[in-house]
């Protein structure tokens, strides 16, 4: 792969990051509205929801500078590798997620759709999937 | 943001999707176009990745979306419901459930004899009775309803995402197949962007049905046990 498809390569999946990071906060916007009128335990649901949301938006922003530094030096290896540590760093998150529902409802019905809202990180998770995966320069 | 106002968004996203998807289809054949003039068989390879595994897929959510598009569900309704349970009757007759009980009125103190002592035991089954409604009724329904709403929103993120996502990765997919360099590129990103829209898909549609199940049973189990209620109807006062 040559470095200029390389570079043109990253600055697409910029914009995608930042697209990814403007769902996410739209997604937050909306477990935010729905937990404003939603009653007792899936208000804190939600609350966590939107708190997952925001989580994901500033992973996809760190996916979003990732690659413009690899669109300034495409054989830039730590943008790359930093990847795989946000994606653990974000599904963590997810876990605590889970964790302060279950803890906060003592209900087994809203830890399971708190374990769903793992879709709340995924846009950051697949640009950094499809940010690691390239292409970079060979 | 209101909700309706979110599905109207999410209506417009949809039809963006479909349009990125002809623009992502526009990008490819005139790739592939360029690629022909020197290496046919590379050209034959991506036009039949994309006939047999693109174009199906694609249909197939195009299919899927237009069946189930108007039957989102209303969680706010079901919100709104479950406030109405609680405040409308649970709380009513719960206030109210105090009321049955010996010593309110001057009758139950100096009214004496047999009756009065059949009234007096009968007191206490009407006043767990009246209990009952607002614990075991009025809280489960509201409770239920509560949870289907938010299995619905759970539903509603799922496909939210899993469009978007697709979205995003169509367009970034685009901006890859306008470059003969770019290709390989394009199905791992076009395949990203089916992924997270069918994974969304099941995992929402997974939460609405975990959720509908659950509550369906709470709603069973109230039914089912009616200790306050002998035989299963409310409590006689006199016989």
């Amino acid at each position: 792969m040559d470095e200029r498809t390389a570079r043109d390569a990253a600055t697409i999946r910029a914009r995608g990051a930042l697209a990814a990071l403007a769902l996410c906060l739209l997604l937050a916007m909306a477990c935010a509205a729905f937990a404003l009128t939603a009653p007792g335990d899936a208000a804190a649901l939600l609350w966590v929801g939107a708190a997952l949301a925001v989580i994901g938006a500033l992973a996809a922003l760190v996916v979003q500078r990732a690659n413009r530094r690899l669109a300034g030096d495409p054989r830039d290896g730590a943008a790359v590798a930093g990847m795989g540590l946000l994606a653990v760093a974000v599904l963590m998150a997810w876990a605590v997620g889970v964790l302060v529902v279950l803890a906060v409802t003592r209900e087994v019905v809203y830890t399971l759709a708190a374990l769903a809202f793992v879709v709340l990180v995924l846009p950051p998770l697949v640009m950094g999937w499809v940010t690691a995966k390239g292409p970079h320069p060979s | 943001m209101t909700p309706e106002e979110i599905l109207e968004k999410l209506h417009a996203k949809w039809e963006e999707v479909e349009r990125k998807a002809t623009a992502l289809l526009e990008a490819f054949n005139n790739t592939l176009q360029k690629i022909a003039r020197f290496s046919g068989w590379v050209a034959e390879k991506a036009a039949a990745f994309w006939n047999n595994t693109v174009v199906p897929a694609w249909q197939k959510a195009v299919d899927w979306m237009s069946e189930h598009w108007n039957v989102f569900g209303a969680p706010w309704l079901c919100f709104g419901a479950a406030g109405d349970w609680r405040s409308g009757v649970g709380q009513p007759t719960s206030e109210r459930a105090g009321l049955a009980t010996k010593g309110q009125l001057d009758v139950d103190t100096t009214w004496k004899g047999t009756a009065a002592t059949r009234y007096n035991d009968r007191l206490g089954e009407q006043e767990r009775a009246l209990g009952a409604v607002s614990e075991q009724f009025a809280e489960t329904i509201a409770a239920s309803l509560t949870k289907v709403g938010a299995g619905i929103i759970t539903w509603w993120l799922g496909i939210i995402v899993g469009i978007g996502i697709l979205v995003i990765c169509l367009v970034t997919a685009t901006g890859e197949a306008i470059s003969v360099f770019g290709l390989p590129a394009v199905p791992p990103t076009v395949y990203a962007g089916w992924a997270s829209f069918v994974g969304g898909l099941i995992i929402g549609t997974g939460a609405l049905t975990t959720l509908c199940l659950l509550a369906k049973s709470d709603l069973a189990g109230a039914r089912t046990k009616l200790a306050k209620f002998p035989g299963g109807s409310w409590p006689a006062f006199g016989s």
